[in-house]
């Protein structure tokens, strides 16, 4: 049993999952031996481009699925020619990932696992780990057939990558969309938000906000701080902030110094996208709200008028001290 | 006249258990019996999509007719009655007795075999995920087994002319509009200003008698539901452990809660 790692330069930072996928690895209690890599890319690259990723691979052999434009159906026929029966399928965390992986198990007659945290060999089976009941239970899985194709869960820490060695790549090109099903695609290109991550001061906004007004200001108090602005999914859902902005599981991941949470309850699906923050302080009218107990620290209060009292304070700290 | 079917799921409210409810049974599962039942998230975007969509092709003269299938107890038809005054033509309820919520081969095949023996669909719409399972893979297994494509992440969907539709999904590199010739299974995800829309009691009264209809597993499978091969199987349950000390300012006044706050945690932080 080999692994064939399955990445995406579409729109995705390729070195980060590579480190993701090594991370991965380390923290998965199995030895197996890397047999390729395959990066799906959309063509954009020039050849520096792909002698540059290919260089970053952790497999000497890699080989590049061109596709003009993306299309799951016809990436799908390539990777079926390309990926071995009997091997176990890394997928970075991606939409596209969890778009194919179960669609390749089931055409290679296997198993697929998404949002996996760790595989575990025991006793000459295979399991995948994995949270369940909206992030409220880990759950292990055993992997019944093979190939097992499994999409790395999001936040998984990172780690270095040691690079094959002797690189060789090779580029297959994808067909086009059948124009017959798909008449007409266009891409509108996003500015993905990367602020959350290496932010060092994060303020989450929850739906105790209750209204677009408290969350414009509330935005304006975070801003004026230096927090780096997001929020929870009843506020992206309920169009008070942009979807880029959302918060947790489904959004970005922060990993904070300060992660204030204001007027969120702290569902899990939030949390996972805060936990990795130093120290966070929650903001609630509610004493028993689940983010009390997950919290550093929670000021019982209303958001609005906690956050104020933060930024006079602060404000006043600051010039005090000149 | 094209048909649209809107696969759904009711669940446990499951931010309504407590810490301490969190506990694995001898069956892998967590007893939720004793919470309220809600709709699956993304499978309620997805449904109020499928309503909007035949609502406006309407205008193009080119309707659709609704159904809506759920695998679930008889709590689901209270569900399905809703859709029904919503505009639903067929409400469906398939009954299956054992536990499937982590057995999303066996959701994928019901479904298919329902699709397969009670007429075609143009479009199959559901949720990305379910907040129990969150197998993530129920829409892409059932367009497999259909041989239909698949779009996933799906926020909007517009009718077109000529039987089309035009789709907006949310990729890694942005929002993908594409026009597409169904049949197709569509994945809602994380589609804002999606809630389920609210029939009127007069709706409700004129749809009340209208019946839901209910099959069983075995009747669609014609054999056990053992019979489908699983991929994975769900082995041990644990409790995820998130705690942190939890200490709770709220003595004196604000500005000295402030005070404290700032003197203890922020002092140098920000």
């Amino acid at each position: 049993m080999k692994y064939q790692i399955i990445v995406s330069s579409i729109g995705m930072d390729v070195k980060r999952q590579f480190e993701e996928i090594s991370a991965f690895i380390k923290a998965s209690s199995l030895e197996v031996e890397k047999e390729n890599t395959i990066i799906i890319s959309d063509g954009k690259q020039d050849g520096d481009d792909i002698s540059r990723l290919t260089d970053m691979a952790p497999t000497a052999s890699v080989i590049f699925v061109l596709v003009k434009q993306y299309n799951p159906e016809s990436v799908l026929n390539v990777l079926e020619t390309i990926l071995k029966k009997d091997n176990i399928f890394l997928f970075g965390s991606s939409y596209l990932s969890r778009e194919l992986a179960p669609r390749i198990a089931y055409r290679m007659q296997g198993a697929s696992l998404i949002e996996c945290s760790r595989l575990i060999s025991e006793s000459g089976s295979l399991y995948g780990e994995k949270l369940v009941y909206s992030n409220h239970m880990q759950g292990r899985f055993e992997i019944l057939k093979k190939p097992a194709a499994i999409v790395l869960a999001k936040g998984i820490g990172q780690e270095k990558v040691m690079s094959g060695k002797e690189h060789e790549a090779m580029v297959i090109a994808a067909d086009e969309a059948d124009p017959s099903i798909f008449l007409d695609i266009a891409v509108q290109e996003e500015e993905k938000e990367n602020g959350f991550e290496h932010a060092d001061f994060v303020l989450v906004i929850g739906k105790g906000a209750k209204n677009q007004d408290t969350v414009n200001q509330l935005t304006k108090t975070g801003e004026m701080l230096g927090a780096a602005v997001g929020g929870s999914r009843p506020v992206v859902m309920n169009a008070w902030m942009p979807m880029n902005k959302l918060i947790g599981a489904s959004g970005s991941f922060a990993s904070a110094r300060v992660c204030i949470v204001a007027g969120a309850s702290g569902a899990p699906a939030l949390y996972g996208g805060i936990k990795k923050s130093e120290l966070i302080i929650g903001i609630n009218t509610d004493e028993k709200a689940p983010l009390t107990g997950k919290a550093d620290v929670t000021v019982i209060g209303d958001a609005l008028q906690v956050m104020k009292a933060i930024e006079e304070k602060i404000l006043y700290e600051e010039r005090r001290d000149g | 006249m094209r048909r649209i079917l809107g696969c759904f799921k009711v669940i446990p409210d499951l931010e309504l258990l407590s810490e301490e409810d969190w506990i694995a049974d001898d069956n892998n599962l967590v007893d939720t019996s004793f919470v309220k039942s809600t709709w699956n998230v993304f499978d309620e975007s997805a449904l109020e999509l499928m309503l909007r969509l035949s609502e406006q092709s309407e205008s193009l003269n080119e309707p659709f007719s609704m159904d809506a299938v759920t695998i679930g107890d008889k709590i689901s038809e209270k569900y399905l009655k809703t859709l029904h005054a919503l505009g639903i033509d067929q409400a469906v309820r398939i009954e299956c007795r054992e536990s499937i919520q982590f057995s999303p081969e066996i959701v994928s095949g019901l479904l298919t075999e329902y699709i397969r023996q009670k007429g075609k669909q143009d479009i199959i719409v559901m949720g990305t995920k379910t907040a129990d399972g969150s197998s993530g893979k129920v829409p892409q297994l059932t367009a497999e087994k259909l041989g239909y494509p698949c779009v996933t992440q799906v926020i909007a969907i517009e009718p077109m002319e000529q039987n089309n539709i035009k789709i907006t999904n949310i990729t890694d590199t942005g929002l993908c509009i594409q026009t597409i010739c169904p049949p197709c299974v569509l994945a809602v995800g994380e589609a804002p200003g999606t809630c389920l829309s609210v029939p009127t009691l007069k709706a409700r009264m004129n749809t009340k008698a209208k019946p839901v209809e209910v099959y069983t597993a075995g009747q669609l499978l014609k054999g056990n539901l053992s019979d489908i091969q699983k991929e994975t199987v769900l082995t041990e349950l644990t409790a995820v452990d998130e705690k942190r000390c939890g200490k709770v300012i709220c003595d004196g006044s604000l500005e000295e809660q402030i005070e404290i706050l700032y003197q203890s945690y922020l002092k140098g932080k920000v």
